[in-house]
């Protein structure tokens, strides 16, 4: 089985969208949650290589869910993906064990920069 | 500053620049998002009874596509993306999230893209005002609403703390056949903080 990418955000249309630039560069196993609650759950059942997470998202926010899957795996792969682009909440994500912090809107090659940066390859 | 009725032409202008700044990041936010040029006008701003905003393009019968943030820490206040719904089909077609058969309201996948469409504009144009303040904000999960624009006011004014008459910030949004609107409605806490920040 292909290693699983987990995308995690709120809305139905980014996660198509992500889950479109990633299908395109190879990644063909990739599993979705809709808040952050939910991730930690698919976490522990599909060990994803890489989460990219949303940070506002309803039930349990991002940098909650960060924590908490740190937590589970301290080696867990996590990029943040978030219109929210403040300086001290980018801290926050990387101090809580995220890897990297795209910044929403992003073209396609900022977001596989980020991938490819956090897992080190460049499609399965 | 008690009350925003006290608002004088110089802050009036101040707050009209500051809203520039945040909106001109906003624009290159929707430009680089649709892939087409978007431009601004100038931010209107004006005091209003929250019962009757009066924006300059929505009648208050009229449907609109609204998403709304309430911002919960430092530039406190609510903030919403109105656009008239031609232009959300636009821009959901844009998108490639417009299904040909299906009307816009029916549309999951076309509502979740405006839905983020607005999220990222408003946070964009909050990230430019927070830094150009040296201030945090952190907002609610988006909500996105199709009805008449009095129904839509009518929900957000019954949206946590409520205020008499508000500093209404509107900036139209316009290229490509695509309008937009953005309005911020900084509380008064919110508001004596921005005017503090600028001296005045």
């Amino acid at each position: 089985m292909d290693s699983v990418i987990l995308i995690v955000d709120d809305a139905i249309f980014m996660r198509s969208m992500i889950k479109s630039i990633l299908s395109k560069s190879g990644y063909s196993n990739i599993q979705e949650a809709e808040n952050g609650a939910v991730a930690v759950e698919k976490y522990v059942r599909y060990r994803p290589i890489l989460t990219l997470m949303d940070i506002t998202m309803p039930e349990m926010d991002g940098i909650a869910a960060v924590k908490f899957i740190r937590k589970i795996d301290p080696e867990a792969n996590i990029v943040m993906c978030s219109a929210i682009s403040q300086e001290d909440m980018v801290i926050e994500a990387i101090e809580s064990g995220a890897k990297d912090f795209v910044i929403k809107p992003f073209p396609p090659e900022r977001l596989l920069e980020a991938v490819n940066g956090a897992i080190g390859g460049s499609g399965e | 500053m008690s009350n925003s009725n006290d608002l004088t032409p110089l802050q009036s202008d101040a707050l009209r620049e500051i809203t520039n700044i945040g909106a001109g990041h906003a624009a290159t936010a929707l430009s680089q998002l649709l892939g087409t040029s978007i431009s601004l006008n100038v931010p209107v701003v004006n005091v209003a009874s929250f019962q009757n905003i009066n924006l300059t393009d929505f009648n208050q019968n009229n449907e609109i596509v609204a998403v709304y943030l309430k911002v919960t820490e430092g530039i406190t206040g609510k903030a919403l993306f109105l656009f008239d719904p031609k232009s959300a089909e636009r821009i959901a077609t844009l998108l490639h999230a417009m299904p040909d058969s299906q009307e816009l309201v029916s549309s999951d996948i076309a509502l979740s893209a405006l839905k983020e469409v607005g999220n990222i504009l408003l946070g964009s144009f909050l990230a430019a005002l927070a830094e150009f303040f040296g201030l945090k904000f952190n907002v609610s999960v988006p909500a996105i609403a199709v009805d008449m624009t009095g129904a839509i006011f009518d929900g957000v004014m019954l949206d946590g703390e409520f205020s008499d008459d508000w500093v209404v910030i509107e900036t139209k949004f316009d290229g490509n056949h695509i309008c937009g609107t953005m309005v911020f409605l900084p509380d008064n806490n919110s508001l004596n903080s921005l005017l503090g920040a600028l001296g005045l």
